[in-house]
């Protein structure tokens, strides 16, 4: 038995239909169809205890509809979910007490009042004995550095101070699994590397197994070892990183450097440009295995450098949804 | 039960000391509420005093109606005021979800998180009108009447807490209000303002056993004062209060758990 077990999952919402204008606004008030949407259908995975695993797919493939089941908010329309032992919509109080929930939409922090008052009444919610959470506050303080904003008032704070804050609040606890719903949704880029090393210390430490869905591919590629891809509500992945780039992969990507600006010339046929700087260029080609593309790049564009990109996660999921 | 206690405290703690980050703001709503809730008693009592008695009240009895009505609504709403109007805001922007993911009934919980300090206003005021109409009426502060009209007060404050309770668990099934429900919940509740032997026998009806209202300050007025009950109904209705309160309460906190069941959360 794994440590989460997720079998043949799916969840129905029922959506009134209305037609367009006046009249089928009027038409809907005594008579109204309904569609029958499948936010997710027959997922089932497992994971084990201390797993981190980055749950991705584009807009609306079920990613939060997932989490929220696993987390006990929302009650499946049919299949299990156990996570920990226990199923989470039924026995709520219960889960509520293994599990950190952070959503990256929404804060947790009270806005008017310091971070620090939101960790005294967590620990009296959660009932967290006095020591452990001295130990808790003290170890997020300084693992997220809060130790200069955790007295001023939330409102005060940037993004990234939230979203530090959020985390370190979920974990009090010391809950066995913590769930990231868009963690890093609008932070900046040094916030961003600063969470993921965190989160990395955090599972490395404290040992909870993370499930973190997310559109910034970065975040994965940083932080998982394991990934699930959904799309329109059913799994069309679940591996390791390497098996990912592996199986969705197509040719290769190869970046010039150039000592002055780069050429402006059209890239050889079966070429495409991926991306153009100043100096450099990356190009991506289907067809060609890494050495004989370099060859020909070479005699192209007589570049000064030239290197074989190992593709980014971000590049294969945009290929797959293009 | 003793944790829960020490959990509400910290709770109203912190919700306290939230209110107290905008200071002049919560002054200013507790003089607003004097001023507006004072003329709704001065007019009241002067309209009353010109027309002599109401069916047998008088005007000071018409005020202590008043009062009991406003003091309870005052201690209801200070514990589910917040919670009950909150709601379907929080089930649109999906801030319920987290109610939802913590160690306490998403009841509790809501309920713990929104006690509202802004009664306070409420309270006072409508506490001096019940204090003075009773001392015109020659009421004995005894222990005992005193110990009886704290039991009454906390009835009626149950089912007026019942109500707001009832009237929020619609959020669980429509994204927007429904006015037919507000209209039972609180239009209806302004039949309180008189004593309900003026109206007619139907009406009287639906007060006392559909939707009971007139446990909110018009039995309990009775019991205090020594009042008749309406014709043909029983001499006991005053003296249940309390449990009237008691039956209402727990069921509108079930509606909340059936409505509850059936909560769909937004998407994202």
């Amino acid at each position: 038995m794994s440590f989460i077990e997720v079998r043949d999952l799916c969840k129905e919402y029922r959506i009134a239909k209305v037609e367009k204008g006046v009249g089928g606004a009027v038409k809907s008030l005594f008579h109204r169809e309904y569609t029958v949407k499948k936010a997710v259908q027959d997922i089932s995975f497992q994971i084990e205890r201390g797993e981190m695993v980055g749950y991705i797919g584009p807009n609306g493939a079920g990613k939060s509809t997932t989490i929220k089941m696993l987390s006990g908010i929302l009650i499946p329309t049919s299949g299990t979910v156990l996570a920990d032992g226990i199923v989470p919509y039924e026995r709520r109080r219960e889960n509520a007490k293994r599990i950190g929930v952070v959503f990256g939409q929404r804060s947790q922090l009270y806005w008017d009042l310091p971070v620090s008052d939101t960790f005294d009444l967590y620990e009296s919610l959660y009932d967290i004995p006095h020591e452990e959470f001295r130990k808790n506050r003290d170890f997020y303080t300084e693992l997220f550095e809060m130790g200069d904003f955790i007295g001023q008032p939330v409102r005060q704070l940037s993004l990234g101070q939230k979203m530090k804050a959020n985390i370190a609040i979920a974990l009090l606890h010391n809950p066995s699994i913590l769930y990231l719903d868009e963690p890093t949704i609008g932070l900046d880029v040094m916030s961003k590397r600063v969470l993921r090393e965190a989160v990395k210390v955090i599972n490395r430490e404290k040992g909870p197994t993370i499930m973190l869905t997310t559109h910034d591919m970065d975040d994965i590629e940083a932080v998982c070892s394991r990934l699930i891809l959904i799309d329109q509500g059913t799994k069309l992945f679940d591996g390791t990183l390497e098996d990912f780039k592996q199986r969705y992969r197509k040719g290769t990507a190869v970046k010039l450097e150039f000592e002055d600006v780069v050429p402006q010339m059209e890239a050889p046929a079966g070429y495409r440009v991926a991306e153009r700087t100043e100096h450099t260029l990356l190009l991506v080609t289907e067809q060609k295995a890494s050495a004989d593309a370099m060859i020909e790049l070479i005699g192209w564009y007589h570049p000064r450098n030239i290197y074989a990109v190992e593709p980014r996660i971000e590049d294969i999921v945009q290929e797959i949804f293009r | 039960m003793r944790r829960y206690l020490k959990l509400y405290g910290i709770f109203i703690r912190t919700t306290f000391r939230r209110h107290m980050m905008y200071r002049s703001t919560f002054y200013a709503g507790i003089v607003g509420q004097w001023l507006s809730y004072g003329a709704t008693f001065a007019t009241l009592f002067i309209m009353v005093s010109k027309f002599e008695a109401l069916k047998g009240w008088s005007a000071d009895e018409v005020l202590l109606l008043y009062g009991l009505a406003t003091l309870s609504y005052a201690i209801g709403a200070a514990f589910f005021y917040t919670p009950a109007t909150d709601l379907g805001g929080k089930i649109r922007s999906g801030e319920f979800d987290g109610s939802l993911t913590r160690p306490l009934h998403p009841f509790v919980q809501e309920m713990f998180a929104g006690f509202n300090f802004g009664y306070i206003s409420h309270f006072t005021l409508s506490l001096a009108v019940v204090l003075y109409a009773l001392l015109k009426l020659e009421f004995g502060f005894s222990a005992g009447n005193v110990l009886c009209l704290s039991v009454m007060v906390l009835g009626a404050s149950l089912v007026q807490a019942a109500g707001l309770i009832a009237a929020s668990v619609m959020s669980f099934f429509t994204v927007n209000g429904n006015p037919v429900l507000d209209f039972l919940l609180f239009k209806v509740k302004e039949f309180t303002n008189y004593p309900i032997t003026v109206f007619p026998y139907a009406i009287q009806l639906i007060l006392t056993f559909l939707l009971p209202y007139a446990f909110i300050n018009f039995y309990p007025a009775s019991m205090l004062l020594g009042k008749p009950v309406p014709d043909g109904f029983p001499a006991v209705l005053p003296y249940l209060t309390p449990l009237v309160g008691i039956i209402c309460f727990s069921l509108s906190v079930l509606l909340w758990c059936f409505g509850l069941r059936h909560y769909k959360s937004t998407g994202s």
